[in-house]
Formats: C-alpha cells, structure tokens, sequence
C-alpha cells in the first residue's frame, strides 16, 4: 500500500469516528477534540491520490469519495479534468471491483456524459451559456431560451427540470 | 425563485444576528451550529469536509468556534451557519436539489 493510500485509509477511518451531536455540548469528549485537532478529510487525499496517478478500488469508501471529488471539480467547471481522469480510471480498473456501477459511471464521464453520473453539476451556474454550450455534448438549451432566462436562479431551475428526466 | 429572494431573506438574517445581544451570541451560534451540521449531514455532507472548512475559515474547529470570546467572529459564524441552511432551504423549496455541499462550501470559504 502506498503512502498516500495508508493515509487515504486512516483518515477514512478517523472520519467515520467524527460525531458532530458531541462538538456542541458543553462536555466534548476528549477523543472527539483529538480527531479535530488531527483532522485530515479523505476527500481531499483522493484528490491529491488522483493527480498523483494512484488508486484505492477495493477501499469500499473509495469510489463514492471519487465521485464527489468529479462532482467538485465538474462544478469548478474543470471538465477535461474529470473526462481525462475517468478515463485514465477506465484502463487502469481492475477486473474485480466493489462497485458494478463504476464502469458504467466511468464510461460515461469519459465520454463527456455527465448528467446521471453528476446530478449536481446543474449548480455550476452562474457561468457564461456559451461555457454550457461549448463543453457539452448534447444541445441542452437554443440561444433564445438563454436570453428569457436572466437571473442565475431561474436559469438553475430551468437546467433542473430539463435535467430530470434524463436523470 | 430569484436571486433577490434569496438575498432578502439573507438581509433579514444578518439583521437578527446584528440584533442579538452579547449575552445570546455564544449559544445562539451553538444552536445554530449543531442545526447547520443536523441539516448538512441529513443531505449527505461529509461532516469532516465541513469541519475542515470551519477550522480553514475561522481558525477554531466547531467544538471551539462556539466558545469563544469575541462577538465579531460569533456573529459571522452564526451567520454563515445558518445562511448555508436558509439558502439550501429556498432552492429545495423551488425544486432544486443537490446544492447543500456547495452552499457549505460559498459560506465557509
């Protein structure tokens, strides 16, 4: 196991210790202000595992924690990332892995398919409609429903009920 | 929705956080930091992503944050606390779902 993944595992592990209930009674309990105090988050080793071309597949809190890392890059609008990094994953997935799903997944991010995998991405908004409109794959909106549509929350809504039944 | 629903009812918020008297702003932010966490967590927010951007943010991990004392930084956390969740509210509230991660994430950044 390497390094990054030893401490992929601990902080997993130390994260699902965590019990928020307690950190706002008036006798914390000692364990609990140690995680705190030693607090690394296991989404952000798997970033950091990601870039560094390394992987965890049988870590059963792994893919679901790769999920929400694509999510939050997706979000930031980093799509080749997420495209590029997928299929990487792709040629490097073992035969056997905990997840039936994650091929499927992964196939689908690769290609640029991102509703079903990433509901959430519709929240990347408010960014320019030529961004939406040149990066995906699929014709989401024509240029004039974008001009009916002048506030970011009307136009979140809009990409959310368009979405919802492709999901 | 509009943004400007949002931003009233934010307005309102910071006014009653304003409002609130010396005396209240340790165990309001309590509150409002055990409800943020109760709300979060129900809708899939990893508890440790949250804490982390909290200690980021303020310099104090949730177990502290509440404790200490200087009525400023009370008032801004009770605020970002309770604005993650008001703003989660409204968007649910219009048919918009998935969004609690990334309010957590515009509050306490």
């Amino acid at each position: 196991m390497s390094p990054l993944a030893a401490q992929y595992a601990e902080a997993f592990a130390e994260n699902c210790q965590l019990d928020p209930g307690s950190w706002f009674e008036e006798d914390t309990p000692d364990e609990q202000l140690v995680l705190l105090d030693n607090l690394v988050v296991a989404q952000d080793v798997v970033e950091q595992m990601l870039l560094n071309g390394e992987t965890c597949w049988h870590h059963l809190g792994w893919w679901p924690d790769v999920l929400k890392v694509f999510q939050n890059w997706a979000q930031a609008g980093a799509l080749v990332k997420v495209r590029l990094i997928a299929q990487w994953m792709l040629s490097e997935m073992p035969e056997s892995i905990p997840d039936l799903d994650t091929p499927d997944a992964l196939q689908k991010l690769s290609e640029g398919h991102f509703c079903g995998v990433l509901p959430a991405i519709s929240s990347a908004w408010p960014a320019e409609p030529e961004f939406y409109l040149s990066r995906l794959q699929w014709p989401m909106f024509e240029i004039s429903e974008f001009a009916e549509m002048d506030q970011a929350a009307d136009v979140r809504t809009a990409l959310v009920k368009k979405w919802r039944p492709v999901a | 929705m509009s943004t400007s629903e949002i931003n009233r009812l934010l307005g309102l918020l910071d006014d009653w956080v304003q409002a609130l008297e010396e005396s209240r702003l340790s165990e309001a932010c309590r509150e409002e930091g055990r409800d943020f966490f109760r709300f979060m967590q129900a809708r899939g927010v990893n508890a440790a992503l949250m804490a982390k951007l909290i200690i980021d943010t303020t310099g104090y991990n949730p177990a502290q944050l509440w404790r200490v004392e200087d009525a400023e930084m009370l008032r801004d956390a009770i605020f970002r606390y309770a604005g993650s969740v008001v703003v989660t509210q409204v968007e649910e509230r219009h048919g918009i779902q998935n969004t609690a991660e990334r309010n957590v994430r515009h509050f306490w950044s």
